[in-house]
């Protein structure tokens, strides 16, 4: 068993609007993290996100497990909430977004998405898993006609191949068989407007400053910072953190993280947004259910004993 | 792993060489196998006073303190430790005032100095920075950035992402350069370091830099200065620096170290390195690869006319009085009209004409790795200066001198 800790970003960057949402969710020793890119040029972006985010949360609070079925059928719902809301309100008929998941239960992990939200695995430092975009340059690359670096601000780079809003069904990319999760192990959800600034070396080298999701995070934005233009996209991540649920060796060889900072036993809450940012909501006492809307940047950890056998 | 190092350094256009560096000893292969190898620069605050002496007195502080670390201290401690020591002797020396070659500098002085080291060992990279030096990866043809850098400019950037400041206000900051941490106060506001273990692949670089280079060239230009050969990168870097024309060209100081896997990697190398590793025909025979050989070759005749320079440099520090660390003669007194910095930012570096007549590149033989095999003295030496240059390596006193024909 490994306890969690994560941290989120999410800001408009050079947009008026910030169309991307987070989402996480922790119920009965399972936990669900889920990133949405509102499709931008259409009316409806954030709101198609935040549809998204919701509609997923909803799904694994009913059934909170961590299984191909219910990441299936979080995404299966998702679309169907997009549907629903689209027929309802004509302007709001060509909303799309990407969505990228995550769930674990504390020793394996799951996550599944669509479009160009991307999910990278690290383990002992490196990246062993990307998502594959469902996007024209990806495809490119697959056919071996770009690199994987060509990808990062080819001129296709915004005609996705799927998305979450089309009348057909959801259509996503899914692990089915379980990762075991081991300490150290980490995850990013990231959006284009956040991965497409911080290569996958960068993403690499900050982790290895990093001894909380927070601060890798941060650096990454740093990062990020530096090099966009001045119209850049919306910019959101998910860190996560698994962490062996004891004190740990922070010794050079070691490929743990800090002790998250969490009561232990409790899922707990650290806040660390700039002030004016909405505020998220706190968390009860293990098993007990939160749901949760990230805008700005904040940090979750939960203790490893909502995991106990 | 083995480790293949490089530098070069040039002066610029400015009065005064005020960039260090300095490797760390490869003749002690039992403070190798836990200390590995260490690669650091130190970059010298012309907005304040000495900086010349500043960066010096840093990297010297630096390498001596590295070389006391023992088995059961971790390389991120060893570096984290040695950096504050460095920025006590700095902080010391602007208090007291200098002695012997420093004399120069007077009790209250106001010193500053950048420092950024990289370690390696076996296949992880440690690096540990202060101020606004640079290191970088290079990796399947990319130079990557790993440190962050300690300007004012992030702290806008972040200002400006939140909405506090707009963009434009950010990008025009006048104190934007200004560095938000360096050697030489007190208290010492930031240090960035990895905490765990960076991973080596075959082939990668490692180039520790300061800003005189990538203020100059953009990244792709850097980029396209890199090759295989570390030494050679190094050069290039300076050349390409020096031929973009900047007038008031900073001081630039490059290291590169290649990290080059072996068979048997992890165990004792099969082979003795130290031997006759000051003389540079031995250096030759260390090269097991045949094409740096040849580009060795090629470039020793070009380095022993460039290097002249150095080797008076050199000269002249074989005849200072001290052992184990080498210092360059005092310098003389600059007319310094700079106001004194805000507490917490670096003032803007000191621009000078260009200076008539260039100074040398410096150079290392290649060839000179660092697998540390031989049991010898642990002294570091410290390179720094006009053109001094200097990597130890193997069993002798010296490394080779640079000019010395291969």
């Amino acid at each position: 068993m490994v306890r969690f800790e994560s941290a989120t970003l999410s800001r408009a960057g050079g947009r008026s609007r910030n169309e991307d949402r987070c989402g996480s969710m922790v119920c009965d020793g399972a936990a669900c993290w889920v990133l949405a890119d509102g499709l931008g040029g259409r009316v409806g972006g954030e709101i198609a996100a935040q549809i998204a985010v919701d509609a997923v949360l909803a799904v694994f609070r009913d059934d909170p497990r961590c299984s191909a079925d219910v990441l299936e059928r979080a995404m299966e719902e998702a679309n169907s909430a997009l549907q629903r809301e689209q027929a309802a309100e004509p302007r709001l008929a060509q909303m799309r977004t990407t969505a990228v998941v995550l769930l674990s239960d504390g020793s394996s992990a799951l996550w599944a998405h669509l479009g160009d939200s991307r999910l990278y695995c690290l383990q002992d430092g490196w990246i062993v898993h990307r998502s594959r975009d469902h996007s024209v340059p990806q495809s490119l690359c697959d056919g071996g006609r770009i690199t994987t670096e060509e990808i990062r601000f080819h001129p296709d780079r915004n005609r996705l191949l799927r998305a979450l809003g089309n009348a057909s069904k959801a259509e996503p990319a899914l692990a089915r068989d379980a990762l075991l999760v081991g300490e150290g192990d980490v995850f990013l959800l990231c959006s284009d407007g956040f991965w497409e600034y911080v290569t996958e070396t960068e993403m690499e080298a900050d982790l290895a400053c990093a001894m909380a999701p927070g601060e890798w995070l941060d650096r990454m934005e740093d990062r990020l910072l530096r090099s966009v233009a001045a119209d850049h996209d919306n910019y959101s991540a998910i860190a996560v953190f698994a962490a062996a649920d004891r004190g740990m060796n922070l010794g050079e060889s070691s490929a743990g993280f800090a002790p998250a900072s969490g009561v232990k036993g409790r899922v707990v809450k650290r806040q660390r947004s700039p002030a004016g940012w909405p505020v998220c909501l706190g968390f009860g006492s293990p098993g007990s259910l939160a749901v949760r809307s990230a805008v700005g940047r904040e940090q979750i950890s939960f203790g490893g004993e909502v995991y106990a056998d | 792993m083995r480790y293949v190092p490089g530098n070069a350094q040039h002066i610029g256009s400015r009065e005064e060489q005020e960039d260090s560096f300095g490797f760390s000893s490869m003749e002690d292969g039992g403070f190798v196998r836990h200390g590995g190898f260490v690669g650091a620069v130190a970059d010298g605050m012309g907005g304040l006073e000495h900086g010349r002496e500043a960066s010096q007195a840093a990297m010297r502080a630096f390498l001596c303190g590295y070389g006391r670390k023992q088995e059961t201290e971790s390389i991120p401690e060893a570096l984290e430790r040695s950096v504050r020591e460095a920025n006590e002797v700095v902080v010391r020396m602007g208090r007291d005032g200098g002695a012997g070659t420093t004399a120069g500098i007077a009790a209250g002085s106001a010193l500053g100095s950048t420092l950024v080291a990289a370690a390696l060992r076996d296949r992880s990279l440690y690096w540990v920075s202060v101020g606004d030096s640079a290191v970088y990866l290079w990796r399947n043809r990319r130079l990557t950035q790993l440190n962050c850098p300690h300007t004012f400019a992030r702290v806008l950037n972040r200002r400006a992402a939140v909405g506090e400041i707009s963009r434009e206000q950010a990008e025009q900051h006048p104190d934007r350069e200004a560095l938000t941490s360096y050697l030489g106060e007190p208290m010492l506001r930031e240090i960035d370091r990895n905490r765990r273990g960076f991973h080596l692949k075959q082939g990668d670089q490692i180039v520790v830099c300061t800003d005189g280079v990538f203020k100059t060239l953009s990244s792709e230009q850097m980029q396209a200065a890199m090759g295989d050969s570390p030494q050679r990168s190094c050069e290039a870097l300076v050349e390409r620096t020096l031929a973009a024309g900047e007038i008031r060209q900073d001081n630039l100081t490059v290291l590169a170290i290649a990290a080059e896997c072996e068979p048997g990697d992890g165990e004792p190398a099969g082979e003795r390195t130290g031997e006759g590793l000051a003389a540079g025909s031995t250096v030759m025979r260390q090269v097991r690869n045949r094409r740096r050989v040849l580009i060795l070759a090629l470039s020793g005749a070009v380095l022993a006319a460039a290097a002249l320079p150095g080797w008076r440099a050199w000269r002249r520090l074989e005849a200072a009085p001290h052992r184990g660390v080498d210092t360059a003669p005092p310098a003389a007194p600059q007319d310094r009209s700079q106001a004194a910095p805000r507490p917490g930012v670096r003032a803007a570096p000191v621009k000078a004409p260009l200076a008539a007549g260039s100074r040398a590149t410096t150079s290392l033989p290649e060839g000179a790795s660092a697998q540390g095999t031989t049991a010898a003295g642990t002294a570091l030496r410290v390179s720094e200066g006009k053109a001094a240059t200097q990597l130890q390596s193997g069993v002798g006193t010296k490394m080779p001198k640079p000019g010395e024909p291969f």
